[in-house]
C-alpha cells in the first residue's frame, strides 16, 4: 500500500528542495500576521477623524443687534473680540440676530441657534464661547484653556452641590461629576443662571441641549426671562441636562460692572478676565457710557498691533 | 549565522515553526502501520488513555472506517439538530446566552385598572392569552420578559402625569436589565402570531435593510423632512440630511406608523445615551401643561412633537414598515380601509397583530381569540411546534 503523497521525512521535499525566492511560502503565519496589521493600519488611515490641523480649538460665537448700540460700539465690540482671538488662535463666528428665525421673541434667543450654526461650519473645533454684545474682555492675556476649560483647573472652580437657582431651589449640582464629563460651563449671579457669558464643548450632547432649548413649546411659553428661564427650567427637571454642567464662580468670565446693582462680590476687578455690562439698557444707566469707561481700563493684547489677522465673519 | 541576522526573531522562530510543525506532525491522520521508525520506538499516543472501551472503539473505527464517519455524521447532525433548531430547555438556555439575553419584551398589563375599573371576565381572559403567548415567545428565544402593571394609582406626588408612564416603565426596566440592548414595548392587546420568527432573524441581524430613516417614505402626518431648510439651515449636516448617519448602528429608536402617525403600541428602543436623552425630554411640565388637552395620545403625540421640532431626534430614529411588527385588524384604521401597508396579511404570515382601539367599540376578546386560533391553526401540527 503506497500513500499518496511520499512521508514528509522525503528527501526531495527537504527544506533546500524549495527555491530561496519561494521560502516565504513555509511561514505562511508571518505573511498572514504581516498582512493582517497593513489592512489594520491601512484602516486607521482611512477611518481616522480628518481633523485638518488649521482646526482652532475654540469658537467665539457673538450675536449682534446693530439697532441697539452705536456703530462705534459695535466695531468697538468686534475689534475687541477679533484681538482676543487672535491673541489665542481661536475663530470669531459672528452673525445678526435678525439671520435667524426666532419668532416674535426676545433677541437672546438668537445666541442659541447661533452656537449650533457655529458648531456646523466648525465641527472640528472642541469649545464654543458665547459672549454677550454688551461685555468687553479686559484681560486678554488669559487664555480660555487655562483660565477655564483645562480639567485641572475646571476641577478647582466647579462649584458642587449648590442649588442651581439661587437661593434655595431643591435641585443641586452634582457633587462628584468629574471635570472631563462637563459638556456645559456657566456662571450664577444673584438671581439665577447666567448664559450670557457661556461655554459648550462640541457634542452630540450638545446639539441636544441647543435643540431642546430652543424647542417653541420654550420659546413662546412667555417665561419672564425668555432664555434664562427656558434654561433653568431644563435643568432642573432634566437630570441629563444638569449632569453635564459645571457652575463656575461668576468672576471668572462674568463680572458685573462697578457699582453694581445690588451686591458688590461679583463687581469687576482690575486684572479680571472680563466685564459684563449686565442690563445696562435699564432706565438710569447707559451701556455706551458704561462701555467707553471699561474700555479705556482694558488691558491691551500683547500683539493687537501685529499684520494679518482678519475677522472672520461668515 | 545568528537566527536574528535572517530577520526572524530568534524566540518567535523557536515558538512559531517547532509549534506548527509538532502540530502537523502529531497529527493522526498519517499514521502509516509498517514505517519503520513507527516500529521501533512507539509514537506518542494522541490521547494518553488507553482503556479497554477507548481500544475497542479505536480498532472498530480502523477496521469500519466509512461506518464510523456516517456514524459521527449522523451524531453532529443530532447534536447540532436538538441544540440549535428544536426548541428545548437546554437549546433556550444556549440561545438566552447566545444573544437572546440582549433582548427584553415590556409587555403593558393592566392599563387603566386597578382603581378606576373592575376588569371583567373579558378582560382577565385577554391578559391570560397575551401574557402566555408572550411567555412562550420569550421563553423559546431566549428573551426577558417584564411585565408592568399600568394600573393608575397614585404614583406621582403632581397627579396629572398619570398615565403617562411609559417612559417611567422604559426608565425602570432599562435599570432593571443593565446587559441588555433592545427593549420592545408592547401593548396587552398585541399578539405575536409567528413565534417561530426570532427577533434576531426577523429585523436586527439587517437593521439597515427593514427599516428607513427617511420618513418621506410613509408620511402620514406631513412632516416636513428634512427639517424645513428656511427654520433650520443652521444645523449640521447630519441633521439636515433625509437618512441621518445612514449607520444602522446610530439608530436608537424603531417605531411603526399607521394612517393616524406614530404608533407606539409596538416599538423598540435601544440602550444609549441618545435613548436616555429622549426618556429624559419626552415628559416635560412645561410641554405638558400647554399641550396635554391637545396630545390625545399622550407619549405618542409627544414623540411626534419631539420628532418635528428637535433636529437631534430624527438622526437617532428609524421607521420600521408597520406590519413587520405591528400589523392592525381589519377594524383599526377606518379611514383607509384598503391601505395593504396596515392590515394582517394571512398569506404574508404577518409577525405580530396589535387590535389597537379595539376598547372603542369593537369586542377586545372577540378578535383576540380569532387571531389567537388563527396563528395555531397556521402553526399547527407536532413538528412546527418542534422547531
Amino acid at each position: 500500500m503506497h500513500s499518496a503523497l511520499p512521508g514528509r521525512t522525503n528527501p526531495l521535499f527537504h527544506q533546500t528542495s524549495i527555491p530561496r525566492g519561494y521560502r516565504f511560502l513555509r511561514k505562511p503565519l508571518y505573511i498572514i500576521v504581516t498582512v493582517i496589521v497593513v489592512i489594520w493600519m491601512l484602516s486607521r488611515l482611512i477611518t481616522g477623524d480628518n481633523r485638518p490641523s488649521d482646526a482652532p480649538s475654540t469658537v467665539m460665537v457673538m450675536v449682534l443687534n446693530r439697532t441697539a448700540a452705536s456703530s462705534e460700539m459695535i466695531s468697538k465690540i468686534i475689534s475687541n473680540r477679533n484681538e482676543y482671538a487672535h491673541e489665542h488662535g481661536y475663530a470669531v463666528f459672528m452673525k445678526d440676530v435678525s439671520d435667524y428665525p426666532i419668532g416674535p421673541v426676545p433677541d437672546g434667543w438668537a445666541s442659541l441657534p447661533a452656537i449650533r450654526h457655529a458648531m456646523t461650519e466648525y465641527p472640528h473645533s472642541d469649545y464654543f464661547w458665547y459672549l454677550d454684545q454688551n461685555a468687553i474682555i479686559m484681560n486678554p492675556a488669559l487664555s480660555l484653556k487655562d483660565h477655564i476649560t483645562n480639567p485641572t483647573r475646571l476641577s478647582e472652580l466647579m462649584r458642587r452641590d449648590v442649588p442651581v437657582v439661587p437661593p434655595d431651589s431643591v435641585i443641586k449640582t452634582y457633587k462628584h461629576v468629574p471635570a472631563e464629563r462637563i459638556n456645559f460651563i456657566l456662571t450664577q449671579d444673584h438671581e439665577g443662571l447666567q448664559p450670557g457669558s457661556m461655554i459648550i464643548r462640541n457634542s452630540e450632547w450638545a446639539k441636544y441641549l441647543l435643540d431642546a432649548w430652543y424647542d417653541p413649546i420654550y420659546r413662546f411659553y412667555n417665561f419672564q426671562k425668555a432664555e434664562v428661564h427656558a434654561l433653568e427650567h431644563i435643568v432642573q427637571w432634566h437630570p441629563t441636562i444638569l449632569t453635564k454642567l459645571a457652575l463656575i464662580p461668576q468672576k471668572i468670565m462674568n463680572s458685573y460692572p462697578a457699582p453694581p446693582p445690588s451686591s458688590k462680590d461679583h463687581a469687576y476687578q482690575d486684572g479680571e478676565f472680563l466685564v459684563r455690562l449686565h442690563r445696562c439698557e435699564k432706565k438710569g444707566r447707559s451701556c455706551e457710557k458704561e462701555f467707553n469707561k471699561y474700555w479705556l481700563q482694558r488691558k491691551v493684547a500683547a500683539h493687537a498691533g501685529e499684520q494679518g489677522y482678519v475677522a472672520s465673519a461668515h | 549565522m545568528s537566527a536574528a541576522s535572517n530577520g526572524y526573531a530568534p524566540g518567535a522562530r523557536k515558538f512559531l515553526g517547532r509549534h506548527l510543525r509538532k502540530l502537523s506532525t502529531t497529527l493522526p491522520m498519517h499514521y502509516v502501520p509498517f514505517s519503520p521508525q513507527s516500529g521501533q520506538t512507539p509514537r506518542t499516543p494522541y490521547f494518553k488513555s488507553s482503556s479497554g472501551k477507548l481500544r475497542r472503539v479505536r480498532a472498530f473505527a480502523r477496521q469500519r472506517p466509512r461506518l464510523t464517519a456516517f456514524l459521527v455524521l449522523v451524531t453532529c447532525l443530532f447534536l447540532y439538530v436538538t441544540m440549535f433548531m428544536h426548541h428545548n430547555p437546554v437549546s433556550n438556555r444556549l440561545r438566552a446566552v447566545s444573544g437572546g439575553s440582549k433582548f427584553v419584551i415590556i409587555l403593558a398589563a393592566n392599563v387603566g385598572g386597578g382603581v378606576m375599573t373592575w376588569k371583567g371576565p373579558a378582560e382577565w381572559a385577554i391578559e391570560r392569552d397575551s401574557i402566555a403567548n408572550k411567555k412562550a415567545y420569550a421563553e423559546r428565544w431566549g428573551y426577558h420578559l417584564e411585565i408592568k402593571d399600568m394600573s393608575t394609582k397614585k404614583r406621582y406626588a403632581h397627579e396629572w402625569r398619570e398615565s403617562w408612564e411609559k417612559v417611567d416603565v422604559i426608565k425602570q426596566t432599562m435599570r432593571q436589565y443593565p446587559k441588555a440592548e433592545w427593549f420592545w414595548w408592547l401593548d396587552l392587546n398585541t399578539l405575536i402570531m409567528e413565534p417561530s420568527k426570532s427577533l434576531q432573524d426577523h429585523i436586527f441581524n439587517h437593521l439597515a435593510n427593514v427599516t428607513y430613516r427617511d420618513i418621506n417614505e410613509y408620511n402620514p402626518l406631513n412632516i416636513t423632512h428634512p427639517p424645513d431648510p428656511s427654520e433650520f439651515f443652521f444645523i449640521d449636516p447630519t441633521a439636515q440630511s433625509a437618512i441621518g448617519d445612514g449607520h444602522p448602528d446610530s439608530i436608537n429608536l424603531v417605531i411603526p406608523q399607521d394612517c393616524g402617525g406614530f404608533n407606539l403600541g409596538s416599538f423598540f428602543i435601544k440602550r444609549s445615551e441618545w435613548s436616555e436623552r429622549l426618556l429624559d425630554i419626552w415628559w416635560d411640565p412645561v410641554g405638558y401643561e400647554q399641550k396635554h388637552m391637545e396630545w390625545e395620545h399622550k407619549e405618542q403625540d409627544a414623540l411626534e412633537y419631539l420628532y418635528t421640532h428637535q433636529p437631534w431626534v430624527r438622526t437617532g430614529t428609524a421607521f420600521i414598515p408597520q406590519r413587520m411588527i405591528n400589523s392592525f385588524p381589519p377594524g383599526a384604521c377606518s379611514e383607509t380601509p384598503n391601505d395593504e401597508r396596515i392590515f394582517y396579511n394571512e398569506k404574508e404570515r404577518d409577525f405580530v397583530v396589535n387590535m389597537a382601539g379595539c376598547e372603542w367599540g369593537r369586542d377586545c376578546w372577540g378578535e383576540m381569540a380569532s387571531y389567537r386560533q388563527l396563528s395555531e391553526k397556521l402553526n399547527k401540527g407536532w413538528w412546527r411546534r418542534q422547531f
